[in-house]
């Protein structure tokens, strides 16, 4: 399955991180939103807050659309 | 030797700070920035300093705060410290791990102290503390910090430090290592102040990131031009060099932390599910207009019997001396300037405690960054991000902390702005003034049987203020700062029961840094402005006299004429005589009663007449003449010019102005003061204050920038005179602007 974006996706599923772009990225990836990293997104509403090995971060809708994820067989 | 305290933010820095400190420690700031500096002396160790820096993630700093924890650790601030101690979040190993081995990096030694055991206990999550010093390299205590365990290890660790690393332990892409040892030999022939363990560090931030490439464009050109070359080659071959160094230093502690770490238990899902209600997009923003409104109903309630207890207080302390010492000027100003202007501070010092307090636990408990998350959307709209509601929500108190804490945003001119519009939020400062206009001039009753009139006033106060800020954000975005949006992300910390004592001593902290410099500017503009009020002299003031004169004159025909009802009696003799059987003699004395009483009314009056000259050829006088022509379009007389003048220093000075002017000591109470303004009437008997002229009065409040201390501490956080500047000249243009629109506006429609 080809990367989507983080929006996409609903609640609870675990994703792999594929690639990270637009303006916050290098601040994403200092938080630990990095290529390769395994997440969660726990809400996706008018925000994302995304679970991510022992923290949460929120993100602004269209900070999460330019994180793009494929889902992880579990 | 000096240890400095880094890591991510929230991790536990400032709770360990001040369990290695104890009370032993002072708050400065770093030389030539003003972010605060909180160093103190290890204990038990006085040759130790600790210093706490600002929680960064990484050190590609993005913010004010975390550039400051940067520059300290490659020694660019001030000299590098001896040893860094790197706080981390158990529970949270491997991001935590990522700035740990960045300073690694700079050839510090290192000692990690791996903090939150307890929770990461509770969650289900065993540290093999020994195991990740094995991989690591470096010494790891196991610490909680809250609970005091584990200091006396790591004390003992800071005191007999490690060597730093002589090793790279991580590896970079193959195709971009490669390039790096020609990349480093270039920047250091050009730019051969950077120190040798800095060099590589340099390099990897210039390839990774533009703003850092720039800032060598002038000093090391060929060096920039060798990694334009480069990234130019990268992107052909389809190299990912954007984050090389991110997945390198990833690749190997990823590892490491899977590899100490054990989940006995899944993870705790209580934060996720008290989020599922504070972050839902109804339900979310309801609860925190819900906990605002019960923390301002809060603030202001509780706070009432404390500002009862020191305006008490203080007017008994006015009284005390001014009953000791002989009556003359040095005690006029002790009592009318000093101890008065001091006490009007003081008096509001309840709230700002109260509003400290509220928010100190929003912040600890964590529900901070849910708001700031959950405003984002309404933030956005008005061209700022999230980060800005913590500021403005301080500037409630304060607009000093507010300006402060605005140095945590990612973007700088998300920054600016929330800093531009920040002294637009109602103040504690303002309060004494609001209190003091809508008691004595707008209505008691309810609307609807419900709000009482003047809470709302109150209420509306706060929103004009609040709507404006938002206004002005959205202008000040769309003309003065523009650019492209600005982002955000935030990480929401697990919610955890707020540390009393820590609070508490916070709450202490920032109140007395408020209440030193609001103190000292206060006592200052009391004792000048006491001054300006008393001198030059007016020794004479015939309208005085003249009432005096007629009083006297009017008691003697009086007497006269109750002497004339009785003939033969002594009237001050029988007044004095028991039996009151003869009723004409009884009515005569009653006559002399009532005209002793009106001579006494009189010489008071005589008395405020000669006060009001005094203050009105005094300097201060003087002023409000001047101004009086430019006031009055607002409805504002002399006097009340007066106290704006005065108020530009301070806002809640005019309650001592005003109090100077109308000869009413805050000995009297508030009252007094409040009586004295509804009296006050034109030479053609149309009353000064009507509630109109309060509501134009309170507008300008509201508004207006009237605070040295903000202005100086814009100045400060901007590093130039320019935006302070700005700040003061719109915020006066607004306030004259509105008030103008209230005074004139409400008095077409007749009213007055
Ligand atoms: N349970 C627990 N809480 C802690 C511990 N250390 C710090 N905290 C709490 O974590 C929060 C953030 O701590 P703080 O020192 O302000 O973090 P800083 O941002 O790194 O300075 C505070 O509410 C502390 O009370 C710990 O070891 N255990
Ligand atoms: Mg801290």
């Amino acid at each position: 399955m080809p990367p989507a974006p983080l929006t996409a996706f609903c609640d609870g599923c675990p994703l792999k991180i594929c690639s990270v772009h637009g303006c916050a990225e290098e601040r994403l990836r200092d938080m630990g939103l990095r290529e390769g990293a395994q997440v969660e997104v726990i809400q996706n509403s008018d925000k994302l807050i995304v679970r991510l090995a022992g923290c949460r971060i929120g993100l602004r809708r269209d900070v999460a659309a330019e994180i793009y994820a494929t889902p992880m067989e579990a | 030797m000096r240890v400095a305290l880094c890591g991510n933010p929230n991790v536990g820095k400032t709770t360990l700070f001040n369990q290695l400190t104890g009370l032993r420690q002072r708050v400065a700031n770093f030389p030539g920035v003003t972010v605060e500096r909180k160093a103190g002396t290890l204990a038990g160790a006085p040759h130790v300093e600790v210093i706490d820096l600002p929680g960064t993630y990484s050190l590609t700093p993005r913010s004010v705060d975390e550039r400051i924890a940067y520059e300290v650790l490659v020694g660019r601030l001030e000299e590098e410290p001896d040893v860094v101690v790197c706080v981390l979040d158990a529970g949270n190993l491997e991001r935590n791990l990522y700035v740990v081995t960045q300073v690694i990096d700079l050839g510090l030694p290192v000692i990690v102290a791996l903090n939150m055991m307890d929770v990461a206990e509770e969650n289900g999550l065993a540290v093999d503390a020994s195991a990740l010093e094995k991989d690591l390299g470096v010494p790891v205590v196991p610490i909680t910090a809250s609970r005091g365990e584990g200091i006396d290890e790591l004390k003992g660790c800071i005191l007999n430090p490690p060597e730093p690393a002589q090793v790279y332990r991580w590896q970079l892409m193959d195709a971009v290592d490669a390039k790096i040892p020609a990349l480093i030999k270039q920047l250091a022939e050009e730019a051969p102040h950077v120190k040798p363990m800095h060099l590589r560090m340099e390099v990897l931030r210039a390839l990774a990131e533009e703003e850092t490439l720039d800032a060598w464009r002038l000093e090391a050109p060929e060096f920039v031009n060798c990694i334009v070359v480069l990234q130019e080659e990268f992107a052909k071959r389809g190299v990912a060099w954007r984050h090389a160094e991110v997945s390198g230093r990833y690749a190997w502690i990823g590892p490491i932390a899977q590899r100490v770490s054990h989940r006995f238990r899944g993870p705790a899902t209580l934060s996720d599910r008290i989020d599922a209600v504070f972050t839902h997009r109804v339900a979310g923003p309801l609860c925190f207009l819900l906990i605002l409104v019960c923390v301002f109903e809060a603030v202001f309630s509780w706070a009432i019997p404390a500002m009862d207890l020191i305006e008490a207080g203080v007017a008994a302390l006015a009284g005390g001396v001014r009953s000791v010492l002989p009556a003359g000027w040095v005690t006029d100003l002790l009592t009318d300037g000093i101890i008065t202007g001091v006490g009007n501070v003081v008096v509001f010092l309840p709230q700002i405690l109260l509003l400290f307090f509220f928010l100190g636990i929003m912040e600890d408990s964590g529900y901070m960054a849910r708001s700031a998350f959950i405003m984002d959307r309404l933030m956005k709209r008005v061209g700022l991000s999230g980060g800005s509601v913590l500021p403005l929500l301080s500037s409630y108190a304060c607009a000093i902390p507010g300006i402060m804490a605005a140095r945590t945003l990612d973007s700088e001119r998300d920054r600016l702005i929330t800093i531009m519009v920040a002294p637009l939020m109602s103040c504690s400062a303002r309060l004494p003034v609001y209190t003091l206009f809508i008691a004595a001039f707008l209505p008691t009753g309810k609307l609807l049987g419900v709000f009482g009139y003047q809470g709302l006033a109150m209420f509306s106060m706060y929103m004009m203020g609040t709507i404006m800020a938002f206004v002005a954000a959205a202008i000040l975005k769309r003309v003065v700062f523009k650019g492209p949006e600005s982002y955000f992300v935030m990480e929401l910390p697990p919610y955890r029961r707020p540390r009393l004592r820590q609070l508490f001593w916070r709450i202490y902290q920032r109140s007395r840094v408020f209440a030193v410099r609001a103190g000292k500017i206060i006592l200052g503009c009391s004792i000048v402005l006491w001054f300006l009020a008393s001198f030059p002299r007016t020794e004479t003031s015939p309208e005085a006299t003249q009432i005096e004169e007629q009083a006297i004159q009017e008691r003697n025909r009086e007497y006269a004429a109750a002497q004339a009802l009785t003939p033969g009696t002594d009237l001050a003799v029988a007044a004095d005589s028991v039996a009151l059987t003869d009723s004409t003699l009884a009515h005569a004395l009653d006559l002399t009663a009532r005209a002793d009483a009106k001579y006494a009314a009189a010489l008071d009056s005589a008395n405020i007449v000669r006060q009001s000259t005094q203050i009105r050829g005094s300097a201060i006088g003087y002023l409000g003449c001047i101004l009086e022509p430019v006031m009055q379009p607002l409805g504002f007389d002399w006097k009340i010019s007066a106290g704006l003048v005065s108020a530009f220093a301070a806002r809640e000075v005019i309650i001592s102005t005003l109090g100077i002017i109308y000869s009413v000591g805050d000995a009297e109470g508030g009252v007094a003061l409040r009586d004295a303004l509804k009296a006050d009437r034109y030479p053609d008997g149309r009353p000064v204050f009507t509630p109109l002229v309060a509501m134009s009065l309170l507008v300008f409040f509201v508004f207006a920038l009237q605070c040295m201390s903000t202005l100086a501490i814009a100045r400060r956080e901007t590093n130039t005179w320019r935006w302070p500047i700005v700040m003061w000249f719109y915020m006066t243009a607004l306030a004259y602007l509105a008030s103008l629109l209230v005074y004139q506006g409400g008095q077409l429609l007749g009213l007055s």
